[in-house]
């Protein structure tokens, strides 16, 4: 069907929107940049402070985006970065 | 194969018998006949000549076949009406003595002579003679020919599950047959499945579709391959094989369908069968009546792309339904008939600026009103604007939509005006109130009880204003549309306010028809659909022998239209299925290995890729069955190393030179094909349209067996003018092979231009079978160039052509 | 009318279904339902020959070109129109031209400008001295008549309510003039020194005379209408002041300001923008151009416009410069034949010219312009329109030397008069599509601020219908009743 999809969706709003925290520790990253260049919701970008190591860890900019993915997680050497659901795990329970 | 036999029945003296049909006044009326069964009877090899009152009652062709019989005739000229009318009967006739049917020849002296030279019986006689001459000559070559039968597979592929697509395979597969059902998309349903009711009689669509669905889901004997589409086609009538990839569902058989992986998808996105009026997850069945009602993961929306992340559907799942590593399949299906039901698109109005669709939200076109209206849509079948979600308190209804119009399709898209007016219908029933009007140019409301449902419509008040919209304007503040048009009756200019318009959008092509007119060598009308082998006789078969259509595939038409077309089709395909068997004319190639230099020249040109040459092991072989007959192959070889059967050189030599025996010089050799410039020459003759009597026709199947040689053979015989005419380009029988006869024809100017001949004594025309006045008016202007063409010329033009 | 249908594509014309689609878009069929309509002439090539002979009809087309983009078989009226004109010239039938421009004076506000700019009578006869001299007559015959209408219309003042025009371009002198003749008191503001908007300081002399427009704007004072120039609304005098002290307030400021053109170096002295070009040009103001100038074209009748009042002013050599080819400058969409027009004139005056090649970056020395840098663009695969991408071509790059460039990219709009008015795509002023009134009550906005750029047929046209609702609205005091 090359029928072009322009409109919002009606029900758009209606649909639970869940929200995510990416939890970055700081103090473990090596500031290899993975995670920025990986997110593909561009939810990431580096930070301007360094950390005790001397790199520069990410930080979040955009949260909403995220849709938990777990790219971050998974490419993060040092397992310094991970995503959670910010609202309960039990979607039913938020209808 | 049949070579040694032919040997023996030509080393045998050749006997013809010649009939003279006066048919009637038809014939008899200008041309004398008697006169020309005379002349006959002087013909070489013409054992017996007369004139019959109307050869082909029952009485002629008795006397046919008593002639037969009694002076032992081994070849059967009949000169009479077009061999498209009565070529058949006097087949038979010859058979019947026990004659085989390819030794039969016709001389069309009625369309071609008597009745397009009324008030010249002395030049229609003598044209009758040169028919009936050119026909003894081509007579006395003919060779006995042995058609050859083809085994049919009994199984049936249908291509697109659309209601045409399950109406064709249940007709088939109840018949017994094994169906293999293809549909692109994860469900079958197609337009239908989208629409809210049906006209005229008010029907809820998915109600009635979705036991067909559920039928044709179950059948023992169909086979479902849904998310899948056609990637090779091979093979000709009755055996096809077809290749077809199977796109990953990424979910097993073990799909109970209860959803629970959807609602843990954490993507959204829109909704492709609602429009995109609703939302869906990335695993999803596009509706609750799906067939087959296993959900699917769209691979472009899921986030899992690399198996390590998203996992939230294979965990929901409690049956262990999903498996990621499922991958696409190609399977490869073997077939006896294809039925072709693909379907239409809609057009897209985002190319019209001034109706804002894609700008204003509350501008919708009648695709998104169906879902919006339906009770399984996005609003749960409330009519609800898109810009507030309020029931609009006027709407309206704009025609022709991107139909009779250059800016979509030029033809009328069927279904949109009664499509409207049930829209329109529906409201008034559950919101009286609300205002409607209809814009249009004109109401198209033909069918069966659809000027009923008009009638009802105007009754309930909904307004109907002649005259389009010129521009859609949105108030920004209310999110209302004012439309501004002329009203065509009063003349006036009208400004109307309404909350809602609903573009009633035409039917389109799909836009990948393209790929199934390669696959299958279908031909498309000029508006873009598949066409048919005959509009009026053969309208659900295509040129492709055991390719039928179905539904919108072949235009625009609505569900009625398209299930009887459907079953149509099937029926079609069950005629070939059920005889196991079919026979093919033989007027293919005949390679002769000797003379072949396997250039693969015939190869390239073949529009069927029926011949194969296979250069290493010196093999050329003609795939009986997927040749159609057209004789490009035998026009391009440059080796004489293939004969073109019952239009061999030799025949169609002998008929040029028959032509060129006498008064060349004030003569035009015309080469016709069968399907439409020999058909426009019978038209104009029907049509009684008067013309000069110069013109000879030889027939072909097509314009493209015109070989250079025959053109050279004619100038350098002297004669004064040359005619080649063929269907219009795209429009050729044998899909392509016309192009062919255009370049041929252009090199063969060139030719001319080199030798000093005037390019204008070689005619190119494209005629279709109705243009009989353009035929005819060809024939007068090439009259008065034969009138310009001096002795010296001639003598010139057969020098340049003579054989060195 | 053989002849006749042998010029126009009549098998096409036969497709003509009687949508209606022409005459609602048409800005002439709005103004003067009474005389004109595309849609019935369109008919009358089969019906009524003979009356097209002599008929003013084909005479008052505007050549706006909206309906044949908006035909669904895509008929060519404009050209269709024209072949009639030819048709009749060559039978020595003048009656029509002659008619029609006694409609127009009658009822086209600004009629002798329109005549230069939108009737087009030149592109069916060839005798320029004749044209001049009718239109002349035309002058002429309306400023005899002047005299008689201010008299009978405008010096008793019929109605109390004030109105306040900001923009004395096309659509605000026709609000004007329109609603001076229904018996109000109308000023005019205008920011320049010289009222005309566009017209004035967007179109050079040679397409359309000072003195004609003088004409028009003198007759538009003759009725009673105040032009205040030299007063910028937002600036020298506020919105809100106006509102107080006048009934209604129209903004017609239009879209004089240049589209940015987003280069590096375009900050260089020496670049100029091809509308304040203009405008200093028009209104007389000395302008020194350095010896070397290029024209950027975007905006091809403006970048033609721009090269040919350059070349007036005499520097060394101008160079226009045009990313697509010279055909499709030429021969493309409806302003395709002026531009055949103007840039053979352009030509002859010396402009030189670089198709298929487009600036990468203005290059300057101590901040002036010292040369430009191109590159030449080839053809990619065509879009879904047919129209092909434009890539340039790697290694092309050349430098030109110069010392001027002037940018002519297309109209942004004017800067709105203020904060409180609401603004939409491209900082237009949003109005009611049928009243024309702003988010602000008894404010109104018509012409190019409201519907973007257009011709100035329909600006005029949008002057007119504001024009209607302001009167509708001081009269009834209530917006929005319309006749179905």
């Amino acid at each position: 069907m090359p029928v072009k999809l322009w409109r919002k969706p009606l029900d758009a709003d209606k649909i639970p929107k869940l929200q995510y925290e990416v939890h970055i520790i700081n103090e473990r990253c090596d500031g290899c940049g993975f995670c920025i260049d990986f997110c593909p919701k561009d939810v990431l970008a580096r930070a301007e402070k360094m950390n005790e190591k001397g790199f520069y860890p990410p930080q979040v900019i955009n949260e909403a985006n995220c849709t938990f993915c777990g790219f971050c997680r998974s490419v993060c050497p040092t397992c310094a970065i991970f995503p959670i659901e910010k609202i309960s795990r039990n979607i039913k329970e938020v209808e | 194969m049949e070579s040694s036999n032919s040997k023996s029945e030509s080393s045998e003296e050749i006997r013809i018998g010649v009939n003279v049909c006066h048919c009637g006044l038809n014939i008899g009326g200008s041309v004398n006949c008697d006169e020309v069964a005379e002349y006959a009877a002087s013909l070489p090899h013409v054992a017996i000549s007369r004139a019959l009152r109307y050869s082909c009652s029952d009485q002629g062709q008795e006397l046919i076949k008593k002639d037969i019989l009694d002076y032992k005739l081994n070849r059967i000229v009949v000169a009479s009406c077009t061999p498209r009318l009565h070529e058949p009967t006097f087949r038979r006739a010859c058979e019947e003595a026990g004659l085989n049917k390819y030794l039969f020849e016709m001389a069309n002296i009625r369309e071609h002579c008597s009745w397009i030279h009324l008030h010249d019986r002395e030049a229609g006689t003598e044209k009758a003679k040169d028919l009936v001459k050119m026909a003894v000559a081509k007579a006395a070559l003919l060779e006995p020919q042995e058609e050859r039968e083809v085994p049919i597979l009994r199984k049936a592929l249908v291509i697109g599950g659309g209601v045409a697509g399950i109406q064709a395979a249940l007709d088939l597969a109840d018949t017994g047959y094994r169906v293999y059902l293809i549909e692109k998309e994860p469900s079958i349903g197609g337009r239908m499945a989208q629409i809210d009711k049906t006209y005229p009689t008010m029907d809820c669509s998915i109600c009635i579709l979705a036991p067909k669905m559920s039928d044709a889901g179950r059948h023992p004997n169909i086979e479902l391959l849904t998310a899948s589409e056609i990637v090779e086609v091979k093979g000709y009538i009755g055996n096809f094989r077809v290749k077809v990839l199977k796109k990953s569902r990424y979910v097993t058989k073990d799909c109970s369908a209860c959803g629970d992986c959807s609602t843990a998808c954490p993507v959204t996105v829109p909704n492709e069968f609602d429009v995109g009026l609703a939302t869906r997850h990335a695993i999803y069945t596009p509706f609750p009546q799906a067939v087959p009602s296993t959900y699917i993961i769209n691979k472009e929306n899921c986030l899992n792309t690399n198996f390590i992340v998203c996992d939230k559907c294979i965990v929901a799942c409690e049956r262990n339904a999903i498996d990621f590593t499922i991958i696409p399949e190609t399977i490869e299906l073997e077939v006896g008939t294809i039925i072709v039901a693909t379907g239409a698109d809609v057009f897209d109005p985002t190319v019209l600026p001034n109706y804002g669709y894609g700008k204003f939200l509350n501008v919708i076109t009648s695709l998104e009103f169906e879902r919006l209206i339906n009770a399984g849509g996005p609003s749960g079948g409330k009519l609800l604007r898109p810009s507030d979600m309020t029931i609009p308190d006027t709407i309206a209804f704009i025609q022709c939509v991107g139909s009779r119009s250059e800016k979509g399709t030029d033809s009328c898209s069927n279904v949109c005006c009664m499509n409207t007016i049930k829209d329109a219908l529906l409201i008034k029933e559950h919101w009286p109130e609300v205002k409607i009007y209809v814009f249009y140019i004109d109401i198209r409301a033909f069918g069966k009880g659809f000027e009923d449902l008009f009638r009802r419509a105007k009754e309930e008040g909904v307004i109907f204003i002649r005259g389009l919209p010129a521009e859609i304007l949105e108030d920004r503040k209310t999110n209302n549309l004012w439309l501004i048009g002329e009203n065509t009756l009063s003349r006036e200019i009208y400004k109307i306010n309404v909350g809602m318009v609903t573009l009633s959008i035409g039917l389109e092509p799909r836009e990948d028809s393209n790929i199934i007119q390669r696959l299958f060598t279908l031909s498309r009308a000029p508006d873009g659909y598949f066409m048919e082998a005959h509009p009026k006789l053969r309208p659900v078969d295509t040129p492709t022998g055991g390719v039928f259509l179905a539904g919108c595939a072949e235009s625009a038409k609505d569900i009625k239209d398209s299930v009887t077309q459907a079953s149509a089709a099937a029926s079609r395909a069950n005629i070939l299925m059920a005889q196991g068997k079919v026979t093919i004319e033989a007027i293919t190639p005949t390679p002769i290995i000797d003379n072949c230099k396997f250039c693969e020249l015939c190869t390239k040109v073949c529009p069927y890729n029926a011949i194969l040459v296979d250069r290493e092991n010196k093999i050329t072989e003609v795939i009986e069955a997927a040749c159609a007959g057209c004789g490009n192959c035998g026009a391009e070889c440059p080796s004489d190393a293939l004969i073109m059967r019952h239009f061999t050189d030799e025949q169609i030599i002998a008929q040029i030179d028959a032509i060129t025996e006498q008064d060349a010089n004030m003569k035009i050799v015309a080469f016709c094909c069968n399907w439409c410039s020999y058909a426009a020459a019978d038209f104009a003759g029907v049509s009684r349209m008067q013309q000069p009597t110069n013109i000879r026709i030889i027939r072909t199947m097509c314009s493209a067996r015109v070989s250079e040689k025959f053109i050279a053979r004619a100038f350098a015989r002297g004669a004064a003018a040359v005619l080649v005419a063929g269907c219009h380009l795209n429009d050729c029988h044998y899909i392509d092979a016309n192009y062919q006869t255009k370049k041929r024809v252009e090199r063969f100017w060139r030719r001319m231009e080199r030798r000093g001949v005037r390019k204008e004594r070689l005619q190119l025309l494209w005629a279709s079978a109705a243009e009989g006045e353009r035929f005819a008016s060809k024939v007068r202007e090439m009259a008065e160039t034969v009138k310009n063409v001096s002795s010296e010329e001639i003598q010139k033009t057969v020098k340049a052509f003579k054989k060195r | 009318m053989k002849a006749l249908e042998a010029l126009i594509d009549l098998e096409k014309l036969k497709y003509c279904f009687e949508c209606g689609i022409c005459t609602a878009s048409c800005p002439i069929a709005e103004m003067l339902p009474t005389h004109y309509n595309p849609r019935i002439l369109l008919h009358s090539i089969h019906l009524d020959e003979e009356r097209l002979l002599t008929s003013a009809e084909p005479w008052l087309c505007a050549w706006c070109y909206k309906c044949n983009q908006r035909c669904p078989q895509g008929l060519n009226l404009p050209e269709i129109f024209r072949a009639i004109r030819k048709y009749a010239v060559e039978h020595g039938s003048l009656e029509g031209f002659t008619s029609a421009l006694k409609i127009i004076r009658e009822t086209i506000p600004l009629p002798a400008s329109c005549c230069y700019i939108c009737f087009h009578p030149e592109r069916t006869i060839d005798d320029s001295k004749l044209i001049e001299d009718s239109i002349q007559k035309l002058i002429i015959d309306y400023i005899i008549t002047t005299g008689k209408t201010t008299k009978a219309v405008s010096s008793p003042t019929l109605h109390k309510e004030r109105i306040a025009i900001v923009g004395s371009g096309p659509s605000g002198l026709t609000t004007a003039c329109e609603l001076a003749m229904k018996g109000y008191p109308v000023t005019v503001f205008e920011s320049l020194p010289k009222a005309g908007g566009m017209l004035r300081v967007g179109i050079p002399e040679f397409r359309l005379p000072k003195e004609v427009l003088d004409a028009d704007i003198g007759y538009i004072k003759d009725l009673g209408v105040e032009i205040k120039t030299n007063v910028a609304i937002g600036n020298d005098l506020m919105l809100d002041d106006l509102r107080k002290e006048y009934n209604a307030v129209l903004i017609a400021t239009g879209m004089q300001k240049d589209k940015e053109f987003n280069i590096e170096g375009n900050d260089l002295n020496g670049v100029v923008n091809a509308l304040d070009f203009l405008r200093q040009v028009n209104l007389g103001k000395i302008v020194e151009l350095k010896p070397k100038v290029a024209v950027v074209c975007v905006h091809r009748l403006l970048g033609i416009d721009v090269a040919r009042v350059a070349l007036q002013l005499e520097p060394e050599e101008v160079r226009l410069i045009y990313r697509r080819s010279k055909k499709r400058m030429l021969f493309h969409g409806r302003i395709g034949e002026q531009m055949q027009k103007e840039f053979k004139e352009a030509e002859r005056e010396g402009m030189k010219t670089h198709f298929m090649t487009w600036p990468t970056r203005i290059l300057g020395k101590d901040g002036q312009v010292v040369g430009l840098e191109c590159a030449r663009m080839g053809l990619g695969k065509p879009n879904e329109k047919g129209l092909r991408k434009l890539i340039p071509i790697e290694g092309s790059n050349f430098v030109i030397d110069l010392d001027s460039v002037i940018l002519a990219v297309g109209q942004a709009p004017s800067i709105s008069p203020s904060e409180e008015i609401e603004l939409g795509e491209e900082n237009s002023v949003i109005v009611n599509p049928v009243t024309l009134e702003t988010n602000l009550p008894g404010v109104y906005a018509c012409g190019e601020i409201a519907w973007g750029p257009s011709t100035a047929i329909v600006s005029i046209a949008s002057g007119k219908q504001a024009a209607d609702s302001i009167d509708e609205f001081l009269r009834t005091k209530q917006v929005g009743t319309i006749k179905i």
